[in-house]
């Protein structure tokens, strides 16, 4: 085994002054192996859902508690879970798989208040932050907290309640894991302000939730107004799927797996590259090859890619 | 190491420039992974062409030079269609 390794990684007489695995056969036997790889986990996930698959670890009570501890810590009081907001949260996420895209608006034009008024909850304030392909929900909350807009929404004191869904689907051709937080409330929250500030304000809410279009003041008090009338949980043709049957949680997540064993074979790579040529070098061996900073340079821009293709991406 | 590093400079500036510009548009392309593979693939051709061309302006290029740098630019494309074909199902 010690051979081997030698022989794999350290350049000397038997594999002619090279590391085996940069040997032109090691290489396409690995391209060879990754592309088997790709389309067999590929066909795993679908054959096998139970086996490998997407999933990830976050919960509403986990999202619910990460969020009220920055509240607190900013002196903010904490948000309760509403039902009727976690109803709109999966109405809007079964809304996104069901319509492919990833926005705050959907394709006819849905804005996220048409969701939370068709769950029944008739805001004063709302506000929607969305996350998709985080893998815990400290992650979600860390992202959100980063960006100004969805901090302002996260640390606004004109919400009460908030409500979330967690789903997984195909989204624009890949298997995700959405995150939809609505918040609200119902009733003026913080201390009375005067009317053009509460105008202003209550529009600025609105606009740090929703990428484009923005709604227009008009719109905003329209949706105010429609809300004093008690309004049908279930209008506008959204349907909340209550009988939804949830998707076993399937042993291996393929997303963790894939870019797990990626970093792990580019980190290979860089090691023979980075051995073979401190070794040629002290050794002073003349050979006809390719500059292996050239590829450790490669390689390294590969990791950097890998970390930020898997990362999650919040609106 | 460093030594190749400081003959060739230039070189290693304008390799810096390629993969900076590469990472900002695939970041950009977040979280269209479809696109972000396309962009991958432009930028690991433009990979080897420049190894090609580095090694062509200092006289010690080859034909096992040129499929050296096809061979690392192909397994790195391996490696990004493993991470999206069976990761997340692209």
């Amino acid at each position: 085994m010690k051979d081997f390794l030698h022989h794999l990684f350290f350049p000397q007489v038997s594999n002619n002054y090279r590391a085996k695995l940069l040997h032109r056969k090691s290489i396409l036997v690995v391209i060879a192996v990754l592309f088997f790889a790709g389309f067999s986990f590929s066909a795993i996930r679908i054959s096998l859902p139970s086996v490998l698959g997407t999933f990830s670890d976050i919960s509403s009570e986990q999202l619910l508690l990460f969020t009220n501890q920055k509240r607190q810590e900013n002196a903010l009081p904490a948000l309760s879970l509403n039902q009727q907001l976690s109803n709109a949260a999966l109405s809007k996420a079964d809304n996104m798989f069901a319509q492919n895209y990833w926005a705050h608006n959907s394709p006819d034009g849905k804005t996220p208040w048409v969701f939370i008024k068709a769950a029944g909850y008739n805001y004063i304030y709302a506000g929607e932050n969305l996350a998709r392909g985080f893998t815990n929900a400290q992650d979600v909350i860390n992202a959100w907290m980063a960006s100004p807009e969805h901090r302002k929404n996260m640390l606004s004191s004109n919400y009460q309640s908030v409500g979330y869904a967690v789903e997984t689907g195909k989204l624009n051709g890949e298997d995700t894991v959405l995150v939809v937080e609505m918040l609200g409330s119902t009733a003026l929250a913080a201390a009375p302000a005067p009317t053009n500030q509460l105008a202003s304000k209550t529009q600025q809410e609105i606009i740090v939730t929703t990428s484009s279009p923005v709604p227009t003041p008009t719109s905003t008090l329209t949706n105010k107004i429609q809300n004093v009338a008690p309004t049908n949980p279930l209008a506008g043709g959204l349907v909340l799927d209550a009988n939804k049957t949830p998707i076993p949680k399937p042993l291996i997540n393929s997303a963790t797996l894939s870019s797990d064993v990626s970093k792990g074979v580019v980190a290979i790579f860089i090691f023979a590259l980075i051995l073979d040529m401190i070794v040629i070098e002290r050794k002073r061996v003349v050979r006809l090859v390719g500059h292996n900073i050239d590829h450790v340079l490669f390689l390294t821009l590969i990791m950097l890619i890998i970390t930020l293709i898997v990362r999650g991406a919040i609106i | 190491m460093f030594k190749k590093i400081n003959e060739h400079v230039a070189y290693y500036i304008s390799l810096i420039i390629i993969f900076a510009w590469g990472i900002f548009l695939i970041s950009s392309a977040t979280p269209n992974k479809q696109l972000q593979m396309l962009i991958f693939v432009t930028m690991t051709f433009f990979y080897v062409i420049w190894g090609v061309l580095h090694h062509f302006i200092n006289h010690e290029l080859s034909s096992k030079i040129v499929v050296e740098y096809i061979l690392i630019g192909t397994l790195g494309i391996a490696i990004m269609f493993f991470l999206l074909k069976g990761g997340f199902g692209i």
